[in-house]
């Protein structure tokens, strides 16, 4: 295997194309990747790219383009869209429900994806979204 | 995301979920569950054939739990596999739907 091993999509800014995002992610990550880091690098694309989606538009279809890159024994994944600007890691960190009551419906994402960083730190998994 | 109910003894109603429970699986789910939250007073759903789940799947769950939560009713949740169950505790859901490893401990606890 190569020490840089990179690979493309680019996506339009509709809810259909993660099927796409889903299948190109597992057929990236069927050779040498563990079911556990697929799942979670596919969880954490997914989130990302959904918000993208449902909150990123200014007027009418614009682009968002993932990259994966293999380097060494690291993950990389980028994320560059043309929608509004945002930033998921100035979101501040929201306390887990401990009541029915209590679940908020719309951080659910925030907390996945601050979940997720904080373990992909922990299995040189990187995110970088422009 | 294809989903099938299953009367149980009780008045439970098994909601069996298969598939993908992403974004796209869960905006197909939306509807029919919460009709199903609405018309029921017990729901089992069981997760056995989940194999994803993302937020909005898990908004869906949370949804269904609170219609039925808000007229006495329960929803519990069985058998998710590990990567999901993972999902489910960094969400904290585990703290506030019942997840049980097996379908006979969902049932009892809806008894």
């Amino acid at each position: 295997m190569s020490t840089s091993d990179v690979s493309r999509l680019v996506l339009r800014n509709q809810l259909a194309e993660l099927r796409r995002l889903a299948a190109w992610i597992e057929r990236w990550t069927q050779e040498g990747v563990p079911a556990n880091v697929s799942f979670a690098l596919q969880l954490c694309l997914e989130e990302a790219v959904a918000n993208v989606i449902m909150y990123g538009q200014i007027d009418g279809e614009f682009k968002i383009a993932i990259e994966l890159e293999r380097l060494g024994g690291a993950l990389i994944a980028r994320i560059e869209d043309d929608g509004q600007p945002f930033d998921p890691t100035r979101v501040a960190p929201h306390p887990l429900p401990s009541t029915l009551k209590e679940a908020r419906l719309v951080i659910l994402a925030s907390t996945l994806c601050a979940a997720l960083r904080a373990e992909w730190i922990m299995n040189d998994v990187m995110v970088a979204i422009a | 995301m294809d989903i099938t109910t299953e009367d149980l003894a009780g008045g439970i109603t098994k909601v069996t979920l298969r598939g993908r429970l992403d974004t796209t699986g869960a905006v197909q789910l939306e509807l029919p569950f919460n009709r199903l939250a609405t018309e029921q007073r017990k729901v089992l759903v069981d997760l056995s054939s989940v194999r994803f789940l993302a937020s909005y799947g898990i908004r869906v769950l949370l949804v269904g739990a609170k219609i039925l939560d808000g007229k006495n009713g329960k929803l519990v949740l069985s058998c998710p596999d590990p990567s999901v169950a993972k999902v489910l505790k960094m969400a904290g859901i585990d703290q506030v739907i019942p997840i049980f490893d097996s379908e006979s401990a969902a049932i009892a606890a809806l008894k």
